[in-house]
């Protein structure tokens, strides 16, 4: 029970630093020691490279100091669905330009070259680069929700509520997904062995 | 390899990631956000931001806010007379988030005079199209969009009058634009503050925007009563942001309700496919008032084409919508072989016969590379030929083609084509063909500009060309077909193939009046009653066993005014005799379908045996013709098909046609079962079967022990839906000789 209040208050508090986030910087700072880490992995995940992640960390958090004056949500939720909606928007931008794209893939081809100490069921393990090479093969609006459900684990209602989509949407979405990322893995495992 | 999404958890949780932030980024970016907060401060966003600054920011905006407008402002503060000022961010929001949703549904409650009047309307905002329906049964569909016409049906004449959209008013033209403009004005006028607060409606929490407005002592007046104020309500859902009632009462001196306006606004994700779903009979006499089909939009266009001819057909200049030139500065030095000399000025007038139209314009497109880097293949005939950023399709490098499906057999007139116009560059191998097959077996070239036959089609005759914003016109001289194909090999510019825009004017091949066979030769339709008779003597022949769902349909059928419809039996259908030995024969196998991301479920789901018609079970494929194909893996007697496309409602599905073949392609021995498209919309011709109501019995086509070992099922779309939905496919049949 005290548990659950003290749970209560601190939502409570990150409301309230929401609100005076506004117009008091110390508030908007309190919000983006919160946030900063979340944001700065999310573009990680989504852009592979940690120097990419970066640049467009910066932007996400410029875009809403430049913003929080006129942001009109009022509870933590209302501004972390806001600022997953541009940190996405974001990443997909970054993606969509072909050249950075390429590169991005580039890189991540480059990583998944097996080395002398490849062991032998290299072709059936999973690893990070070969796993991001395939789901940079989707389009960036499933990309983001790759990345919000697996990497930052959140609950299918706040997917839905970052990218302003239904539950049900969401989770349909997330199913065939998930069947062309297979797809994508089995193509590569295959054209590897 | 994973198999669900607990598996794929698992294996993201084992991979190595490096996301360790680094620590002098973190305050360096603190100190440069806290420096953008701090300059933002010193000229302060104002809380009152106008509502016309957020509504003009985007075309499609404007069309939300006119719709929010029609609604909410003209026909309360329009036509009741008033003006208010407008400005709160809220509300703003609210038009911002409207312009997300595809389709808003009106219900329109007028109360005068102790009389109410109801009626519906419709605004699907992607095609930019107004649908009205009066109580009355009368009917308007304003297109603003790529048509710019209207319908206007009269039950009471039982005539659908095709006009080009009127001037100005309530659903002119411009009105879209117009609204806001008077809008702006509204605000700029006499002030009156909106008052906000919190409630409930049917219990949802909603914000209200009420308006009061005092009528001057000479104000307005209903008969003898005089108008001393009036008072609007817009009430908006606090979890959507989303509009969802809007009220303007006329109060008389004693405070008491004279003249209303309730309107409850929904967002659907489907509405009316046409005017026909809204009821309007397919037997309504059509009266087509414009003189030229294809109406100039205002001050866009320009016009463009070749010398008039003096003879043959009734010859009238295309009317090429071209989008807002964007290339700027010096074009860089082209040395391509072959390169056309830039006319350098306008095009001209390009003449095709009277009634030729983009015949393209939103017709399914496939393409070489399934998996663009930049945007959707749908992009090319959506009608957007800006040369900004995401409008273009950029397919990878190398050779790669598109081929547009016009759905039905067309004489074609000319071909346009907007590559990518931001930018002065040439494209390679060029080479476009028309075709009657979708695997083009027999393609015609009407353009080719390869050289080096790079393509394998033969070195072109045609010239290479700068891309610019008027798109390339390639005069296709009537050449039939219903597949266009566009090829391409990078350009100057990189490796990449890119597509703005394709548009194909033409004109349907069967175009006139079409002959819909009439109802005693739909009456036929009753195979499946003719088989079943038990009386027939059937050696070697036994019922086939169909295990039949639960029924699901509970309540009141939609109002069919369907024509062809073929009377319920009003009892379970009798046994259906086939030889011995005939089983399920799709129960398993493969299907693939042109709807390449269906909206709902798996093509798998129609060859997997469940037929109930629960949500889950079914797959749910996008508007307009669809098609499923059933490998049978093999050479089959078919002998009975039962199809069930949707029995949770009372739904009849259009353009119903089953066929078999020999060949995936559908190019050999193709031969019809089922058809049911009485106006050739499938191009497949006119069918003579009749049209059906779903039920959980499955519609059952009698398929005469045909041989073969595809099927393809048609479809486009219900009375309930634009969508296609098929829950299961049974095929009865054995193995083939």
């Amino acid at each position: 029970m005290v548990g659950a209040m003290a749970k209560s208050v601190e939502r409570t508090d990150i409301d309230g630093l929401v609100q005076r986030a506004r117009v008091e910087a110390e508030a908007l700072s309190q919000l983006y020691e919160l946030y900063y880490e979340r944001i700065f992995r999310f573009c990680v995940h989504r852009l592979f490279s940690k120097e990419v992640a970066e640049d467009v960390t910066s932007t996400v958090f410029l875009k809403v100091a430049g913003g929080i004056r006129s942001f009109g949500g009022r509870t933590e939720r209302d501004f972390r669905n806001w600022l997953y909606a541009i940190a996405a928007n974001q990443a997909n931008a970054y993606i969509r330009k072909s050249s950075r794209r390429q590169r991005l893939l580039a890189k991540a081809v480059r990583s998944m070259r097996p080395t002398a100490a490849t062991s032998a069921d290299y072709s059936t393990e999973l690893d990070w680069p070969r796993l991001y090479a395939a789901i940079l093969k989707l389009k960036p609006e499933h990309q983001t929700i790759i990345t919000l459900r697996f990497f930052e684990n959140l609950k299918f209602e706040q997917i839905a509520d970052i990218l302003d989509a239904r539950e049900a949407t969401v989770r349909v979405t997330l199913h065939r997904i998930l069947g062309k990322l297979r797809k994508h893995l089995q193509a590569a495992f295959e054209g590897e062995a | 390899m994973f198999k669900n999404e607990d598996d794929f958890k698992i294996i993201v949780s084992r991979l190595n990631i490096n996301d360790k932030p680094n620590p002098r980024h973190r305050e360096s970016l603190r100190g440069q956000m806290l420096s953008v907060f701090n300059k933002s401060g010193e000229q302060p966003e104002t809380e009152s931001r106008p509502l016309w600054r957020t509504i003009m920011k985007s075309p499609i905006t404007k069309l939300a806010a006119a719709a929010v407008i029609i609604i909410a402002v003209l026909i309360g503060i329009h036509q009741l007379g008033n003006s208010v000022d407008v400005t709160t961010v809220a509300l703003a929001n609210v038009v911002e988030n409207i312009n997300k949703m595809p389709w808003m549904h009106a219900t329109v409650k007028r109360y005068q005079n102790g009389k109410e009047n109801i009626h519906q309307q419709w605004c699907h905002f992607p095609s930019e199209k107004w649908f009205v329906k009066g109580q009355d049964g009368s009917v308007w569909c304003f297109d603003y969009g790529m048509g710019q016409k209207q319908f206007s049906y009269q039950p009471s004449t039982n005539t659908l009058v095709v006009d080009k959209l009127p001037e100005g008013g309530l659903y002119g033209a411009d009105s879209a634009y117009n609204l806001i403009n008077a809008f702006v004005q509204y605000q700029a006028e006499e002030n009156a503050t909106i008052t906000e607060y919190l409630d409930k409606l049917n219990g949802r929490n909603v914000k209200v925007f009420q308006i009061e407005k005092i009528r001057p002592v000479d104000g307005m007046s209903i008969g003898p009563t005089v108008v001393v104020k009036t008072k609007y309500y817009l009430l908006a859902d606090i979890k959507t942001k989303l509009m969802i009632a809007v009220r303007a009462e006329d109060l008389n001196k004693d405070d008491k309700v004279i003249r209303y306006i309730k309107t409850e606004v929904t967002y659907p994700e489907t509405g009316p496919k046409d005017i026909y779903a809204l009821g309007v009979p397919r037997t309504a006499q059509i009266v087509d008032t414009r003189e030229v089909v294809v109406t100039e939009a205002k001050n866009e266009p320009t016009l463009v084409s070749t010398p008039k001819p003096t003879a043959g057909p009734e010859m009238a200049p295309l009317a090429i919508k071209l989008p807002r030139p964007m290339f700027v500065g010096t074009p860089q030095d082209i040395k391509v072989a072959r390169l056309e000399k830039p006319l350098g000025k306008p095009r001209p007038p390009f003449f095709a016969p009277v009634g030729t139209k983009n015949v393209a314009s939103g017709k399914r497109v496939t393409s070489t590379d399934e998996e663009p880097i930049i945007g959707e293949i749908e992009m090319i005939t959506d009608g957007d030929k800006e040369g900004s950023d995401g409008s273009y399709v950029e397919l990878g490098p190398f050779k790669q083609h598109v081929t547009i499906d016009l759905g039905s057999e067309h004489n074609i007139y000319a071909i346009v084509v907007w590559h990518f116009h931001k930018q002065a560059s040439v494209y390679f191998d060029v080479v476009v063909q028309i075709a009657n097959e979708p695997n083009f077996v027999k393609p015609k070239t009407v353009f080719n500009n390869d050289i080096d036959n790079s393509l394998k089609f033969g070195v072109g005759q045609n010239m290479h060309y700068v891309e610019t914003s008027e798109g390339k016109l390639i005069d296709a001289k009537g050449t039939r077909g219903r597949y266009v194909r566009l090829y391409s090999q990078g350009s100057t510019q990189n490796d990449l193939n890119h597509y703005i825009e394709v548009e194909v004017y033409g004109k349907d091949a069967k175009e006139g009046p079409i002959s819909a066979p009439d109802d005693e030769k739909r009456r036929s339709d009753n195979s499946e009653v003719k088989k079943a008779d038990p009386n027939i003597p059937k050696t070697g022949m036994a019922p086939l066993q169909i295990k039949l769902p639960k029924p699901m349909f509970v309540g009141t059928p939609l109002d069919n005014k369907v024509p062809y419809l073929k009377k319920p039996l009003g009892k379970p259908r009798p046994p259906f005799y086939a030889p011995l030995g005939t089983k399920n024969v799709a129960f398993e196998k493969p299907v693939t379908c042109t709807d390449e991301e269906p909206i709902f479920g798996e093509t798998e789901m129609i060859t997997d045996g469940d037929k109930e018609g629960a949500d889950g079970s079914f797959i749910e494929l996008g508007p307009s013709p669809q098609s499923i194909t059933i490998d049978l893996e093999a050479m089959h007697e078919i002998y009975a098909i039962v199809v069930w496309h949707y029995h949770k409602e009372a739904w009849i599905y259009f353009d119903v046609a089953v066929q078999v073949a020999d060949d995936p392609d559908f190019i050999t021995n193709v031969r019809t079962l089922f058809n049911n498209d009485i106006d050739n919309s499938l191009g497949q011709g006119v069918g003579e079967n009749m049209h059906y109501v779903e039920t959980s019995e499955g519609k059952l086509i009698d398929a005469k022990g045909v041989c073969a070992r595809y099927l393809r099922l048609h479809s486009n779309g219900s009375n309930g839906s634009d969508a296609n939905h098929y829950i299961e496919v049974e095929v009865y049949g054995r193995a083939g000789k």
